[in-house]
């Protein structure tokens, strides 16, 4: 588990409907504020109904809950203590707060069963049971949910009754061939055994035991055919009544350990099957989505989920529909809207089989995270055989391994955007070391030349003068290049901006670029080679007019008075190429990659290298990619440096000729 | 004196506004200046200068209105200077009725050279009887009766929508027309498809007209923006 809110302590209260309930919540209450801790009161709701009393004294509990500063949750489960581990396990719960009573021995001991099975699946949790002298009838409510558990259906009847034939059948063979009457007794135990194989539930067994003994009395004892018997067979039948039951109930608990071991493994399989595909999900809405498919696989329903970011509820849903129900697309979703807003904002379930919307088609659940709703999972219910309850704890589980899943997945992209927010701004701090320097030192030149011209009666000769002027005029050139970068920085960064692309003559956009250059520029030889006059490309003239006039530039001054540049383009395939070629001592080995970095000069031999801050390229880099394109530099023979980029190429149509 | 053309500055940055003043006057210009957008209305309505130098960011009007209320009554050469380093400043500015632009900072030579644009078309202006029916630029020749086009004595040969561009470029000599404007005229439409073909009819007008080596090219491209017909120096019959 990933170790969040180290620094607050979190305690779990668990509500109930018991009366002691309100005296524990108040305990947490008290243990939080003495501690600072932060209290969330979980009330656990099984899919068995309640009644209306025990409903309004949870709802009274989940109340005071709140007014003591309590953060209310609710999660869904038969299974209470799992239930609780699992919230615990997703939210970080340090501490859970349990309530106990002393005295009644049956509930006692299912709260030492909670405790030690929360202890179990929640190890690193403490829990800390509070005392309480009230005495409950809590008892009643568990035995009375356990019979209503028991129910009858028409096939296992026939199925007890049908074997019980076949043994009094088989009684009737071995008494006609003279067998003793002991095997009759054995044939009715296997009866009832194989009644407690083929049927679900105790009352059959009982029944079949009860029934087999009676029989067996009416068919096969002495006087036949009455219920009478004399008082040697009352042994025979304790006897043979007790090993019915026994043997039944040995069967039905093998049976039904065998049919939990098998779910276990299903569930486990699925369980890990969802876990490894979440692993390799790599955004929000691939793990959605791999619920989604988890969850239609399990359940045999179409289902759908609703994304929720920021707490707005996505429009559509993303449905995934099983093959039987193709109907389901059809589903007017915007009628439930209203379901779907309500458990996005309380992260409660509702919808068909809740007594919230029952009459919706969907049964909603929300996908919570630790104080979040991520999105809202719907479970077509109108038109299938109800879920499980099985598969309903299985497909909780799904849903909080997708909420783990999310959560780490908006932890990680969180670190990422918090690490990318910090190299920027290294970036942004190197870029204003950088910039200020290269700023004081031209405005330093400006000034003191302005001043010494000021300040001059006369010494001065016009050359010295006319130097002076000259340097104060290319400092200030030299200031509007540097500003041209930045502001093209500025722009490219902001990515509300968007380029303002448009099909230009790349003619055009050399000829704007040659306007711009430095004043040294005149003294090279700028050849221009053009293939095809009317080449066009896709660009933002002015950031492309930018990038020539640097790498222009960038020429310019890596070159000796009088040498050659050349500025070139052609089409290649469905780019155009542009080279800017120039005579100087080339690119140094090795830096043909580092050239476009930010901050990269590579004057530092040369004694003139105070200017250039190593802006110019790497915006170049910037804004060829922000078109599509690609930079590079290589050397070229004899010696001299080749600068390409490529841009698309624009396709315009003809309206004439 | 009066003979030599009246020029407005409308600056609110004094050093900007005395550099101005300085060059207009050692190249023998008359000058007004204005600070603010109320008295470059007032300058131009009380002393109709023959060009306009306008700041595009005052402090108490936007340079583009001013271009509007100035458009209303009077055709006189407006030339915006903007700091501001975005194409669709000027292009508003253009299409407001402006006739060219300079971005800061720009040379005193540029400045001149614009100056001198702008006054060219005043001159051309002014001579009616032969705007109706030829245009003469340089070796440059348009009969409008005749539909045709010369350059010194022989035809170019023009698709209808290049002669059609040719027209609305020589009558706006001088004045830069943005794409807009252009597709609007031709056109009659505007769609970023067109654009592109712009273009490729521009780059075709250029090539046609192309007079020999080392000439200045008739049509200026200003990219992002427009094209202008620059009226040539001198025409070849006067070149020693």
């Amino acid at each position: 588990m990933p170790d969040k809110n180290l620094d607050r302590e979190r305690i779990l209260v668990c509500v109930s409907a018991s009366p002691t309930s309100s005296d524990v919540i108040r305990r947490a209450a008290k243990l939080s504020k003495s501690t600072g801790a932060e209290l969330i009161a979980l009330y656990v709701e099984d899919s068995e109904s309640q009644d209306d009393a025990q409903e309004k004294t949870v709802h009274g509990h989940l109340n005071m809950a709140e007014r003591l500063g309590a953060v209310i949750t609710t999660v869904y489960g038969n299974d209470p203590a799992t239930a609780i581990a699992q919230y615990a396990r997703v939210s970080g719960i340090t501490k859970i707060v349990l309530g106990k009573s002393p005295g009644k021995r049956s509930f006692f001991a299912r709260e030492e069963t909670l405790m030690s099975r929360l202890n179990e699946l929640a190890p690193d949790v403490e829990i800390i049971i509070v005392p309480n002298h009230l005495q409950e009838d809590a008892r009643h409510f568990s035995l009375r949910r356990k019979l209503l558990k028991e129910q009858f259906t028409m096939g296992d009847l026939v199925k007890t009754v049908l074997i019980l034939v076949l043994c009094t059948g088989v009684g009737f063979l071995f008494s006609a061939i003279g067998l003793a009457i002991t095997n009759v007794v054995l044939i009715y135990i296997l009866g009832v055994m194989a009644v407690a194989l083929f049927t679900t539930g105790y009352i059959y067994s009982l029944l079949s035991s009860l029934l087999s003994v009676l029989i067996f009395n009416f068919f096969f004892t002495e006087p036949y055919y009455s219920l009478q018997s004399s008082p040697d067979y009352f042994a025979t039948f304790a006897v043979m009544f007790a090993v019915a039951i026994l043997s039944s109930s040995l069967t039905s608990r093998i049976k039904t350990q065998s049919i939990q071991t098998a779910n276990k493994a299903y569930q486990t399989e699925v369980l890990l099957s969802t876990s490894q595909l979440l692993q390799k999900a790599e955004d929000k809405e691939a793990i959605l989505n791999v619920m989604l498919q988890q969850l239609c696989r399990l359940l045999e329903h179409s289902v759908l989920y609703y994304d929720r970011t920021d707490s707005i509820l996505a429009e559509q849903p993303v449905l995934h529909e099983i093959e039987s129900d193709h109907g389901f697309s059809q589903v007017d979703f915007p009628a439930e809207r209203d379901v779907v807003e309500w458990v996005g904002r309380n992260g409660k379930h509702a919808g068909r089989s809740t007594r919230k919307w029952p009459q919706a088609r969907c049964l909603y659940m929300a996908i919570r995270g630790e104080n979040r709703v991520w999105a809202v999972v719907g479970i077509r219910a109108d038109n299938s055989p109800s879920i499980d309850e099985y598969r309903k704890n299985l497909m909780i589980s799904i849903l909080d391994e997708c909420a783990l899943a999310l959560e780490k997945d908006h932890m990680t992209r969180e670190k990422q955007r918090i690490e990318e927010n910090a190299r920027q701004e290294a970036l942004r701090a190197n870029l204003l070391r950088a910039i200020s320097h290269d700023l004081r030192t031209p405005l330093t030149s400006i000034s003191g030349n302005a001043a010494i011209l000021l300040e001059d009666l006369g010494d001065l000769d016009d050359s010295r003068k006319k130097a002076l002027y000259a340097s104060i005029y290319d400092d200030a050139i030299w200031l509007n290049g540097l500003m041209e970068n930045l502001l093209t920085i500025t722009r490219t960064e902001n990515e509300t901006v968007k380029l303002n692309l448009q099909s230009e003559m790349v003619s055009d956009a050399i000829e704007e670029a040659l306007r711009h250059l430095d004043r040294n520029a005149a003294r090279r030889r700028i050849v221009v080679t053009l293939e095809d006059d009317l080449l066009m490309a896709r660009m933002d003239s002015a950031l492309i007019v930018q990038v020539l006039i640097n790498l222009i530039n960038n020429a310019v001054k890596y070159t000796p008075e009088n040498a050659g540049i050349t500025i070139g383009a052609k089409p290649e395939g469905n780019m155009v190429a542009l080279w800017v070629e120039d005579e100087g001592p080339g690119i140094p080995e090795g830096d043909e990659e580092k050239v476009f970095e930010l901050f990269y000069t590579g004057v530092k031999r040369s004694p003139d290298s105070r200017r250039g801050i190593g802006l110019g390229l790497a915006l170049c880099r910037s804004i060829v990619q922000a078109h599509g394109g690609e930079i590079k530099v290589s050397n070229i023979q004899p010696h001299g440096a080749r600068f390409e980029f490529t841009l698309p190429i624009a396709e315009v149509e003809e309206y004439e000729q | 004196m009066s003979n030599k053309p009246l020029i407005l500055v409308v600056e609110d940055d004094a050093a900007v506004r005395n550099l101005m003043a300085v060059t207009l006057e050692t190249r023998g210009y008359r000058y007004h200046l204005a600070q603010n957008g109320m008295e470059a209305l007032i300058e131009a309505t009380t002393h109709q200068p023959d060009v306009m130098l306008l700041d595009l960011g005052l402090p108490d009007m936007e340079g583009v209105e001013i271009i509007r209320k100035v458009r209303g009554w009077s055709n006189m050469p407006v030339i915006v200077i903007s700091a501001r380093a975005e194409d669709s400043d000027k292009v508003e500015a253009l299409d407001a009725g402006a006739d060219d632009y300079l971005t800061k900072p720009f040379s005193v030579d540029e400045l001149l050279a614009r100056l001198r644009v702008a006054l060219r078309r005043i001159s051309s202006d002014q001579q009616p009887a032969s705007q109706e029916a030829v245009y003469d630029n340089g070796s440059l020749h348009i009969d409008y009766a005749a539909g045709c086009a010369y350059i010194g004595d022989s035809e170019i040969h023009l698709t209808p929508i290049e002669y059609k561009l040719l027209c609305l470029l020589a009558k706006n000599t001088g004045k830069v027309l943005t794409h807009n404007y252009i597709l609007k005229e031709v056109w009659g439409s505007y769609s970023a498809a067109e654009v592109g073909s712009l273009r490729v009819f521009m780059a075709m007008l250029r090539k046609k007209l192309q007079s020999g080596e080392g000439t200045q090219p008739y049509i200026q491209t200003h990219i992002g923006i427009g094209y202008r017909m620059l009226r040539q120096e001198k025409i070849p019959e006067e070149t020693p």
